[in-house]
């Protein structure tokens, strides 16, 4: 029998109170492993989400979009327009996965109320929003008759799928091919029509009010918006807004979570130093007698802080195995208590979280030790000469 | 008695306690000399300081003053690290209350103190074995000391001093918790292991013990008052 075996024997004698102390030490190598599994999971998540869907980067003839906007809502022209050349050539411009145009306008209706606004859209942009839910149908043809509305106009023109209705503010006809769900997103106040539709009605041939871009990965936007800005009259403007705004609201989530581990972990690690010291206490006797029999102080220190290691060890094993096997659960649960998750998988733990969990929970092993293994060597062998 | 150089030779060993204003003095300038293949008893009244000087020749109590020579060399000053690698290599201590580990087997105690040994870890089992069958326990080598009678643990425990065939054995009233049958069995076991050339010094109670040894000390206020 060597010291670690002489560990393990130690710990068989209490299996009660060794399992319960394994488990408290499981509890927190799997929230360790769920968090750290979480901090590179989501971010990941949603980084893949970004590069897979929504636009990257918008190009317009002013600074921002939604300048440009706000001006055609008031009523105002806009001075220039992006046209259907500039969206050809982002197209094609190297490093570009998908380039959706758009035509903004307004219509007023003349029994007055409030402003109808139209968007002009060319078929990629339903790719570019992946918050979109569609109910029915894509425009048949870009230059159809036809409509899909956003939810709070589908709501006033009380329209049907299928059904063809009259906007006053333009005076003609539409066929209601689609209705999409609500975003809670300005997209619910729109009326959406096919782009040559849109440039027809409003006299806007070949007119663009904004290209919106989404780039074949996240790395190659910088690249991208160099490339298009050499478009002439061109501004282009990262729409990072959105994913920072998202990972800050992640970072107060996750902040509370971190917060929950250090309780998770100082609670276990108590749990843990509290038995150890209560071995060591109720042992001084034998202690004693191990030093009588040639223990040295260090090599008892050295017994205390292998049995902390073994409950460590084995606490690794059980949590990250429960980490491992309800991940899922864990995905589940953390998706709805987020204010926005990806599609993607949120926890994606791997060896290198495994490993992560391992030294952690190790080291605050160790250090839970510590005070029991030097109360440990302390004991003096005399002791086992008295009569007890 | 056979005039050898000692194993152990001690010269005026002491030991004081401070109670407050009061030192009481346990050990009050001890002399002694141990030789090999000997069996030596020190008696004497509770109190007179018997445990306090096998302590200091086991080297787990630290004296005063005065001086531990071990095979010629003074080990009164070693370190803590030090004293441990001569507990586990030259000196086995027996206990009045055996003081066996209650979740080991008989033969897992005996070769208990080869944890801390790594040199003496080969072939330990083996010599577990032959040393437990030499004190009577061949049949019991997997029981644990709560299926053993008081003297079957005893003897199971002076195994475990003699696992690394120590040149020096202390016995601290290694009797005391035995009724007279097992007591005889122990002490004839003592000193056939004095007979093989080890060192056997014991304290005891039993008169009986103490007239069959090669010397016996009376103590009295931490002093020998008569050898012989
Ligand atoms: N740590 C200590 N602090 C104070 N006094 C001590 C200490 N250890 C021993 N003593 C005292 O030293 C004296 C000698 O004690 P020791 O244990 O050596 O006696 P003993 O001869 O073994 O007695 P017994 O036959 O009862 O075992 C006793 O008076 C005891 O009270
Ligand atoms: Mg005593």
């Amino acid at each position: 029998m060597n010291l670690a075996g002489m560990a393990v024997r130690n710990l068989a004698r209490h299996p009660i109170r060794t399992g319960l102390t394994v488990l408290g030490v499981a509890c927190a190598g799997a929230t360790v492993f769920a968090i750290l599994g979480f901090d590179r999971g989501y971010e990941r998540a949603l980084r893949d989400e970004l590069t897979r869907t929504g636009v990257h980067l918008f190009v317009s003839t002013e600074g921002c979009p939604s300048v440009a906007a706000t001006m055609l809502i008031r009523g105002g022209e806009l001075p220039r327009y992006m046209t259907d050349a500039h969206l050809a050539e982002a197209r094609t411009t190297p490093g570009v996965r998908l380039a959706g145009g758009y035509l903004i306008a307004t219509g007023i209706p003349p029994e007055g109320g409030g402003i109808d606004l139209f968007f002009g859209i060319t078929e990629e942009v339903p790719r570019l929003k992946p918050e979109w839910h569609l109910d029915g149908a894509w425009f048949s043809a870009p230059d159809a008759a036809e409509a899909i509305l956003g939810a709070t106009m589908a709501e006033r023109f009380q329209a049907a799928i299928g059904s063809s209705i009259t906007i006053p503010s333009l005076a003609r006809e539409v066929r209601v091919v689609g209705i999409l769900e609500r975003t809670r997103s300005q997209d619910d106040q729109f009326i959406f029509l096919p782009i040559q539709t849109a440039q027809r009605w409003f006299r806007k041939d070949g007119k663009l009010t904004a290209i919106g871009v989404q780039a074949e990965s996240v790395e190659q936007i910088p690249a991208v918006k160099t490339a298009l800005e050499r478009m002439p009259d061109a501004y282009v403007v990262p729409a990072e807004a959105m994913s920072q705004e998202i990972l800050t609201l992640v970072g107060g989530t996750k902040a509370l979570m971190t917060a929950v581990v250090g309780i998770v972990l100082v609670v276990s690690i108590l749990g843990l130093a509290n038995t150890l010291i209560m071995a060591a206490m109720e042992r001084r006797m034998e202690f004693a007698v191990l030093r009588c029999v040639g223990a040295s102080p260090g090599q008892l220190a050295m017994m205390t802080v292998l049995e902390a290691a073994v409950i460590a060890l084995v606490g690794v094993i059980v949590g990250t195995s429960a980490g491992w096997i309800g991940g899922g659960i864990l995905d589940a649960w953390i998706r709805r208590h987020l204010p926005y998750a990806p599609s993607g998988d949120l926890l994606q733990p791997d060896l290198m979280v495994t490993a992560m969990t391992g030294v952690a929970i190790l080291i605050l092993a160790l250090a839970a030790a510590l005070w029991p293994a030097w109360r440990t060597a302390r004991i003096a062998p005399l002791e086992a000469l008295r009569h007890g | 008695m056979v005039d050898q150089a000692p194993i152990l030779r001690v010269r005026g060993l002491t030991r004081h306690h401070r109670l407050g204003e009061h030192v009481l003095r346990a050990l009050d300038g001890v002399d002694l000399d141990i030789q090999p293949g000997t069996c030596t008893a020190i008696v004497g009244p509770s109190g007179s300081g018997k445990s306090t000087l096998l302590g200091c020749l086991g080297l787990v109590d630290r004296p005063d003053a005065g001086t531990i020579e071990l095979d010629g060399v003074d080990i009164t000053r070693s370190t803590e690290t030090e004293r441990s690698q001569v507990r586990r290599s030259r000196i086995g201590i027996v206990f009045q209350q055996f003081h066996l580990m209650p979740h080991l087997t008989a033969l897992e105690n005996a070769i208990l103190p080869t944890v801390f040994h790594v040199a003496g870890r080969r072939g330990a089992e083996e010599r577990g074995r032959a040393l437990l069958e030499r004190v009577g326990l061949g049949a019991r080598l997997h029981h644990r000391p709560r299926q053993l009678s008081g003297g079957e643990q005893q003897r199971v425990a002076i195994a475990r001093a003699m696992i690394h065939t120590p040149g020096i054995l202390l016995a601290d009233e290694p009797t005391a918790n035995l009724d007279s049958q097992n007591s005889r069995g122990v002490v004839s076991l003592l000193r056939e292991l004095a007979g093989s050339g080890v060192a056997v010094v014991l304290v005891t109670h039993d008169p009986e013990v103490a007239a069959d040894v090669h010397a016996c000390y009376h103590m009295r206020d931490g002093r020998f008052i008569h050898g012989g």
